[in-house]
C-alpha cells in the first residue's frame, strides 16, 4: 500500500484490515494519529471491535419491544403459560432454553417467576391450622360417644326386641302373615267338613239351622270350638305377659308353643265338631231315623 | 403406625387408633376447612363434622391412599351445604381472615413466625381474590397436594381442563401476590382490611 490520503473514507474503506493489522506500519501510524482526532472514527473502530454498544443503553429493550409488537406480539403471555411447567422442570430443554433467555430480559416475568417460587414453598405449608386445645377432646365426645352404625343397629334391635309390646306385635304380624298367605288355618283335606266350618265359624246358628241341628248339640258344639280357641288365646296372652320381658330366645320358644296350643286345641275342637257332624249325618241318613217308629211325634 | 393399620384398627372400633388419627389429622381437616370457609370458628363447626362423618362411615373408605380424598370430599360437600345454608340465611358480621396467624411454624424465631405469618396472611388474601374454581384448584393442588386426576374426579370437570387450569390459578394467585406485596398493594390491603 502506498501513501494515502487519510481520511474517514480510507477508514470506513480499510476496515477489516485496520482491525486485522493487515496494513503497513507507515498506513497504521497514520490511521492512529487520525483517530487521535477523529472522534467518529475511534466509535467506528470500538463498535467493529465490539467494544462499544452502538446503541443508548436503554434503546435496544425498546427495538425489541417494538420490533415483537410489530411482527409476533408480546412473549410474555406465552412465557407465563411455560412458566409452571418450567418451575416444576416438565417442560422441554429447548423450551426451557428459550424461556430463560426471555427471562433474562423481562424483569415482570422474573418477578412473577420468583413469586411463583415462593408460593411453591409456601402454599404446601398453609395445608395445616393449629387446633385449639380442646377440638380433639371435642372430636372424640362427638364421635365415641356415638356408636357405629353396625352396633347402633343390633341395639336398635335388642331394644325393639325386648319391649313388652314386641309380643303382641309379632304375633299380629305373624297371624296377618299366615292368614294372608295361608287364608285359612290348616286342615288336612278340604272337604264338606272344611266348608262347614267356615260356615259355623260366620253364622252358626243359620248352619245348625239348614242341617236341622237340635239346639243342645249346638250349644255344645259351639262351646267346644270357642272354648278350643279360648283356651289358645288364654295360653297365648298368659304366655306372653311372662315371656314378653324375657329374652329374644324365649319369645321365640313361647310364640311356638302358643301356636302348637292353639292350633292343637282348635283342631281338636274341629276334630269334635267333625265326628259329631258326621254321626249326626249317618243317624239322619239311617232308615230308622226316617222310619215313623223312629220319630214318635 | 402407618395409617392404613390406623384406618384399619379405626374400622375395628378401636377408640385409641381413632383418638390416633383425629390427633393426626385434626390440623390438617381443620386447615381445609378453614379454606373453605375463610372463618375459624366456623371450620372448627365444619372440621368436627367431618371427624363424625368419617367415624360414622369409615368402612367407606377402602385404603390408606384414599383417605385425603376422600376427606377432601366429605369437607368439601360439607362445606358448599353450609355455604348454601349461609347463603339462605346470611349473618352479620364476618370474621376478618386475619386468622391465618394461627397456622403452625415449628422451629422459627418469634421474628421469623410473625413475618412468615404476615406472608401467609397476604397469600391467603391473594386466595381469596381469586375466582372460586382457581381457588378451589390451588387449594386442591399446592396445598392439600391432590394428583391432577383426583382433582378432575372430585371437581367433576376434564382433565384437560383441570391441568390447564392450575398453571392459569398458580400464574394469577402469583399475580395477586406481587400486586399485594408492592407498595400500592400495602394501601389498597390496608384499605381492604378496614373495609372489612
Amino acid at each position: 500500500m502506498g501513501l494515502v490520503e487519510m481520511n474517514c473514507r480510507f477508514i470506513e474503506d480499510h476496515l477489516e484490515e485496520i482491525l486485522a493489522g493487515d496494513i503497513s506500519p507507515a498506513t497504521m501510524l497514520m490511521v492512529k494519529n487520525h483517530l487521535a482526532e477523529c472522534n467518529t472514527c475511534r466509535q467506528l473502530i470500538g463498535i467493529a471491535e465490539c467494544r462499544l454498544n452502538p446503541w443508548p443503553d436503554d434503546a435496544a429493550p425498546d427495538l425489541t419491544r417494538e420490533v415483537l409488537e410489530k411482527t409476533s406480539g408480546a412473549t410474555c403471555e406465552r412465557a407465563r403459560t411455560q412458566l409452571c411447567d418450567w418451575l416444576d422442570r416438565r417442560l422441554e430443554q429447548e423450551d426451557g432454553e428459550l424461556l430463560g433467555f426471555h427471562l433474562e430480559h423481562c424483569a415482570a416475568c422474573r418477578n412473577l417467576t420468583a413469586t411463583l417460587r415462593e408460593l411453591k414453598d409456601d402454599l404446601p405449608t398453609m395445608a395445616e391450622v393449629t387446633p385449639d386445645p380442646d377440638f380433639c377432646l371435642s372430636v372424640l365426645k362427638a364421635t365415641v360417644a356415638q356408636q357405629s352404625r353396625r352396633i347402633r343397629a343390633v341395639k336398635w334391635w335388642e331394644t325393639l326386641f325386648q319391649r313388652p309390646r314386641f309380643a303382641w306385635e309379632a304375633a299380629y304380624l305373624g297371624t296377618l302373615v299366615i292368614f294372608g298367605f295361608l287364608g285359612v288355618i290348616p286342615v288336612s283335606k278340604a272337604t264338606k267338613d272344611l266348608s262347614a266350618m267356615e260356615i259355623l265359624s260366620k253364622q252358626p246358628v243359620a248352619f245348625l239351622e239348614s242341617i236341622n241341628w237340635s239346639v243342645s248339640t249346638e250349644g255344645v258344639l259351639q262351646s267346644q270350638f270357642a272354648s278350643g280357641l279360648t283356651h289358645s288365646v288364654d295360653v297365648w296372652t298368659s304366655a306372653a305377659r311372662r315371656e314378653a320381658s324375657s329374652s329374644l330366645d324365649g319369645v321365640r320358644h313361647m310364640t311356638r308353643q302358643v301356636w302348637i296350643t292353639g292350633f292343637a286345641t282348635s283342631s281338636e275342637g274341629v276334630g269334635r265338631l267333625r265326628k259329631k257332624a258326621a254321626e249326626y249325618l249317618q243317624k239322619v241318613r239311617s232308615p230308622q231315623h226316617n222310619s215313623p217308629q223312629a220319630n214318635p211325634s | 403406625m402407618d395409617l392404613g393399620k390406623l384406618l384399619d384398627r379405626c374400622r375395628d372400633g378401636d377408640e385409641l387408633a381413632w383418638e390416633a388419627l383425629v390427633r393426626q389429622y385434626q390440623a390438617r381437616i381443620l386447615g381445609l376447612a378453614y379454606h373453605y370457609l375463610g372463618n375459624r370458628e366456623e371450620a372448627r363447626d365444619l372440621a368436627q363434622e367431618v371427624f363424625i362423618r368419617i367415624y360414622r362411615n369409615i368402612h367407606l373408605c377402602k385404603g390408606a391412599e384414599m383417605f385425603m380424598p376422600w376427606v377432601i370430599r366429605i369437607a368439601r360437600n360439607l362445606s358448599i351445604d353450609q355455604k348454601r345454608r349461609k347463603a339462605a340465611r346470611p349473618i352479620a358480621g364476618d370474621i376478618p381472615v386475619d386468622e391465618m396467624g394461627d397456622l403452625p411454624a415449628p422451629g422459627r424465631s418469634p421474628e421469623a413466625e410473625w413475618m412468615a405469618n404476615s406472608r401467609k396472611r397476604m397469600i391467603f388474601r391473594a386466595l381469596q381474590e381469586l375466582t372460586d374454581i382457581n381457588r378451589e384448584i390451588i387449594l386442591l393442588k399446592e396445598i392439600q397436594g391432590l394428583t391432577l386426576e383426583e382433582i378432575a374426579s372430585l371437581l367433576k370437570i376434564p382433565l384437560g381442563t383441570v391441568k390447564s387450569r392450575a398453571n392459569r390459578a398458580r400464574i394469577e394467585l402469583a399475580e395477586k401476590v406481587l400486586a399485594l406485596s408492592s407498595p400500592t398493594g400495602n394501601v389498597r390491603r390496608n384499605v381492604w382490611g378496614l373495609l372489612r
